[in-house]
């Protein structure tokens, strides 16, 4: 009755079962996450030994770097989450930043001669300006005339004249096209200013299209000038730091510019989150104060097992002076490697697959032995690699292209299959209105349905990329050297890869000063650039799901 | 069958016009029998009646804005609403014009004149607004040329009954000592009669109407419509 | 003209179907309150079938439609659920090829010619002919963008920037957005991203606009929006709309085709004769919800 005074309210209903159901999946959670985290500080206390260092050590970085970094924390919180996470993402940026530009460096000073890469760009960029100029005259010229005249304005300008295929008929070589040409010059300008040129241009053209966003010209002009500038400026001073004029240059252009750029840009544009900048700059600043003061008053560091020396090294029998960096170099090349042949082959299947071919038995069965290829053990590729490219094709064991190829065959269903989870999500009606609106297949897909599916298709590949790194059996099988002293200089070089030389200290070399250091260093420096990697697809992921 | 409150409720619109058209039947009978009879009680009953009559032409207006406004009626439920609208329109005035009649009836103070059939005339009227009402009801086109054909009878009717008073008027002699009373006597007879008919025949125009309002509600055929 | 399916509706080709129409007397006829040009003067058509149906695999979908769309008016299509609206609409552009196991028998013309017919391309068709859908979906690009695609994939002559902003103004969409061009089309609101569909449909003047259900995922002021730019598209195109909403048709269209289930046309003439006076009993139970 609507006047009862007698109201108890309205009762409670039981949740025991969920709030139990609750409890058990935290458990189950925490379990995974905890032993994770507990396998990680210990390997990462074995590498770096922070308790070897001195009280002092710690206090003065306590009081210079941790102190200030909360603080500019909680005021930049205070001020907005989004401050706060923007110091952050600048954090991770610059770290990022530096991974990437320590391997840039790597592949410059080892591996590529700055004058063939100037020629090989040289070599790809005029081609390109030649088919964009044919692509618009697009009305007057057939497709297939456009199609034929770009595959030969590349291959002349690569191979020469008559390059390869030549070569197979038996007919010599005329004339070298463009790369020989170049790379082949006698006299050439200093190395480090041939990167500089390649490298300042394409950094001022980001660096002014972020910070002078929406800005005048002359802003846009005076930005990129100044990024150039500092290119050229790092590695003409880089001497003074210690460091050799090409890698200088490089770490500039690649660690140093872009996290600095978008530090400006975020400074520039937009006001709300500037004051996030105090974390990054109270990491910056704190890290240098704090290690001027340690060197000063003399405070012993930690004795970490990843040092420079570590990351600089080779190996070698004694533990203490192994070095990683044969197997780091080795490891990116494979990774380019495999980026190279895998994705390309992987996105094209994926696109064919969802957007080409018709849905019948055939195609039916394809889907499910692709999911089947994925879960394949990787020791199966390894052995593929080995009797095809090895014993079937007669290629000598252990290359760069041949880790490239058969880790590339590992991922490749991993990458069509996320490509093509990608591509699915692209919704229907957007497919229906760009069909509505009389657009061929092939106008949809490059305009509507690729653009949608590309951040999909980036975080799925860089996952695969993730997990191709991480691979060591497949290695192993194909007869990759456990160790290599030096960086591989061609494709058709022996190769080692991180885990591959982190499997060969704990087993070959097995000794308890390998097992105790060098092999934590390893695994450190390894899960570093996994977490790299995976932090990139996050981020891009993240950025692109926002926009949606 | 969907819709069913809104069924019912053009079925109670359609049962009140048949009452409202019963309701006006009778008092138009009442002022009738009240001429026949000189019965002022009754004549009086007629023109009490007639707020009634009024308030339920005002109850049904209502009800058909409401079913156009909320119901949003297509084809045959907006062409009854519609025509209901306006043969409700017609009954409140044949309501109207019954209590002019027993108005006529209170002011007569001698006898009407007897040539005139006014019982058969009125009579005449009475049935085709029954017949009408019927063919709304049944919605019965051919009854509905029928009452239109039956208006030209009882036109004439009227005519020769509004005739046969002018030639009474024009043959009664006027003494030239006759009162002035007893003059104006006659002519407050002679135009009462004259508006009665002129009254009654209205009725069945109205009554036509109402029959018209019909067809189109069955064909959309405003043929009757004049 | 030979009819031998009794159920379908238009007279012969150019006549209104209600002689008297321009002596009507319409006292309290709430539906009639139609714009559009001269009513009773029934242009050419341009859109014809005949016998037309189609199947879904076993299921059918459409019985033998035969139907005269006039030039330059709109055109409705109601009916229950299920009962082929749609399909109709989409065997105009052939969207229903995209659909493995739709078939179709019977002849569908425009401007005479049958889209049907074996050497008519259905995406230079689709060219001629846009489509609105139910769901506003523009593309994840900028607005201009958005408007531009037809021109950029069609390559449409002329200076984009002009017809771009015709093709907003034209949508009554432009005062709105004149200043923020380069912003995402899926910032906008659903009604503004409807009529931002709509501008992009237009943009590359297409000769027939079709529209499924466009106003149906939208709220009643930008429904009202959406209905007010469809009479004054029809002064420059033919447009037909699918529409669940009767008293959607019976306000902006000029023509109304009853489809019931079954996918039969079971009546085809002008709106304000098939919401005052249809001439199948069927046509009058479900427009008056009796049933359906």
């Amino acid at each position: 009755m609507a006047t009862n005074t007698d109201f108890d309210g309205f009762g409670r209903v039981s949740r025991t079962a969920g709030t139990l159901f609750r409890y058990l999946l935290l458990a189950a959670t925490l379990f995974g996450l905890v032993f994770v985290t507990i396998l990680l500080v210990y390997v990462a206390n074995d590498a770096i030994q922070p308790l070897t260092a001195d009280p002092g050590w710690h206090l003065t970085f306590l009081l210079t770097l941790v102190l200030p970094t909360l603080a500019a924390s909680a005021y930049a919180y205070r001020r907005g989450v989004e401050a706060l996470r923007t110091g952050v993402f600048t954090i991770g940026f610059v770290v990022v930043a530096a991974m990437f530009s320590g391997g840039a460096a790597m592949i410059f000073v080892d591996i590529v001669e700055p004058l063939t890469w100037l020629a090989f760009l040289l070599a790809l960029a005029v081609p390109t300006a030649v088919t964009a100029l044919v692509v618009s005259y697009d009305h007057r010229v057939s497709f297939a005339a456009q199609f034929v005249v770009t595959v030969a304005v590349f291959y002349l300008s690569l191979f020469g004249v008559p390059g390869p295929l030549g070569s197979l008929a038996g007919v010599p070589s005329l004339a070298p096209g463009l790369f020989g040409f170049v790379a082949g010059l006698p006299y050439a300008p200093a190395p480090w200013l041939m990167l500089a040129a390649t490298f300042g241009p394409p950094a001022a053209y980001v660096g002014s299209r972020f910070v002078a966003a929406d800005r005048d010209r002359r802003a846009h002009v005076l930005v990129g000038a100044a990024v150039f500038a500092f290119v050229v400026l790092g590695g003409a001073l880089a001497p003074f730091a210690g460091v050799d004029r090409v890698p200088g240059v490089v770490v500039t252009a690649v660690g140093l510019v872009p996290p600095l750029v978008y530090a400006a840009g975020t400074a520039a544009n937009r006001p709300t989150e500037r004051v996030g900048l105090l974390v990054p700059a109270a990491v910056v600043v704190g890290s240098l104060v704090g290690a001027v003061a340690v060197d000063a008053v003399g405070f012993a560091g930690p004795q970490s097992w990843v040092d420079w020396q570590f990351l600089t090294n080779a190996h070698s029998s004694t533990a203490a002076d192994a070095g990683f960096y044969p197997a780091v170099g080795g490891s990116i090349l494979l990774m380019v490697t495999v980026a190279v042949l895998a994705f390309p082959v992987g996105i094209g299947a994926a696109v064919y697959l969802e957007e080409y071919a018709p849905d019948n038995r055939f195609t039916r069965v394809i889907d499910v032995n692709i999911s089947n290829l994925a879960g394949v053990p990787s020791v199966v590729y390894g052995l593929l690699g080995l009797g095809l490219f090895v014993t079937y094709l007669d290629q000598p064991p252990g290359t760069v292209l041949l880790g490239g190829a058969t880790l590339g065959l590992l991922i490749l269903p991993i990458v069509i299959i996320s490509a093509r989870e990608a591509i699915r999500a692209v919704p229907e009606e957007t497919r229906a209105a760009s069909y509505g609106m009389g657009a061929t297949k092939w106008q949809t897909v490059k305009n509507v349905v690729l653009p949608r599916s590309f951040s999909g298709i980036l975080t799925g590949t860089i996952l695969a990329l993730g997990r191709a790194i991480g691979e060591t059996a497949p290695l192993i099988m194909i007869g990759a050297p456990n160790v290599k002293y030096s960086l591989p200089t061609a494709l058709s070089e022996a190769v080692s890869a991180m885990p591959l030389q982190v499997y060969a200290w704990s087993s070959l070399y097995a000794s308890e000063d390998f097992y105790q250091k060098a092999v934590p260093a390893g695994v450190v420096v390894l899960v570093a650039i996994l977490l790299a990697m995976n932090s990139i697809a996050i981020v891009l992921r993240n950025k692109y799901q926002s926009t949606e | 069958m969907a819709r069913d409150s809104y069924q019912e409720k053009l079925d109670s619109l359609r049962s009140d016009v048949l009452y409202m058209s019963e309701l006006v039947v009778d008092r138009l009978r009442l002022a009738l029998e009240a001429m026949e009879q000189k019965d002022e009680e009754a004549a009086w009953e007629v023109i009490d009646g007639d707020d009634e009559v009024n308030e339920l032409y005002l109850d049904l207006e209502e009800d058909c804005i409401d079913l156009l406004a909320l119901q949003q009626p297509v084809a045959g439920d907006l062409r009854l609403i519609a025509s209901s609208f306006k043969i409700t329109t017609d009954l409140e005035r044949i309501g109207d014009l019954a209590t002019n009649l027993a108005e006529y009836t209170l002011d007569a103070d001698r006898d009407m004149f007897p040539e005139v059939d006014i019982q058969s005339i009125g009579t005449t009227t009475i049935e085709m607004v029954e017949d009408a009402m019927d063919a709304y009801a049944a919605e019965d086109i051919d009854a509905c040329y029928d009452i239109a054909d039956r208006d030209d009878d009882l036109d004439e009717a009227c005519r020769q009954a509004s005739q046969t008073v002018m030639r009474d008027l024009i043959e009664t002699e006027i003494d030239t000592d006759s009162d002035d009373s007893d003059v104006e006597a006659l002519m407050n007879d002679v135009s009462r009669m004259l508006l009665t008919v002129r009254d009654l025949e209205r009725v069945g125009d109205h009554a036509v109407n109402v029959a018209a309002r019909t067809l189109y509600m069955v064909e959309k055929d405003d043929e009757l419509i004049y | 003209m030979s009819d031998n399916t009794p159920e379908t509706e238009e007279p012969a080709r150019g006549e209104t179907a209600d002689p008297t129409n321009d002596d009507m007397l319409v006292e309290t006829d709430v539906a009639s309150a139609t714009s559009g040009p001269t009513p009773g003067t029934t242009p050419d058509p341009i859109i014809s079938s005949r016998d037309l149906d189609v199947f879904y695999g076993e299921e059918r979908a459409l019985d033998s439609i035969d139907i005269d769309i006039p030039e330059n008016r709109v055109t409705a299509i109601i009916g229950p659920s299920g009962c082929g609206k749609s399909t109709f609409l989409r065997c105009i552009n052939r969207m229903n090829d995209r659909i493995d196991v739709c078939r179709v028998d019977g002849e569908l013309t425009l401007r005479g010619k049958n889209v049907y017919d074996p050497d008519v391309d259905p995406v230079a068709l689709r060219r001629r002919v846009g489509m609105v859908f139910q769901e506003p979906n523009p593309f994840p690009k900028s607005i201009y963008d958005n408007v531009a695609y037809g021109l950029e994939i069609q390559d449409v002559e002329g200076d984009h920037d002009e017809i771009v902003e015709q093709s907003l103004k034209r949508a009554a969409l432009w005062d709105e957005v004149s200043g923020r061009l380069d912003e995402s089309g899926l910032a906008l609101s659903g009604g503004q991203q409807q009529r931002l569909c709509i501008a992009r449909a237009i943009a590359p003047d297409p000769e027939v606009l079709l529209m499924d259900e466009p106003a149906s995922a939208l709220d009643p002021v930008a429904t009202s929006q959406v209905e007010d730019l469809i009479e004054e598209l029809a002064e420059d195109y033919t447009v037909v709309i699918v529409t669940h909403n009767m008293q959607q048709a019976a306000r902006i269209s000029d023509k109304t085709a009853v489809f019931l289930t079954g996918g039969e046309l079971v009546e085809f003439g002008d709106t304000d004769q098939i919401f005052e006076n249809p001439e199948h009993d069927r046509v009058e139970d479900y427009i008056t919800g009796k049933f359906g």
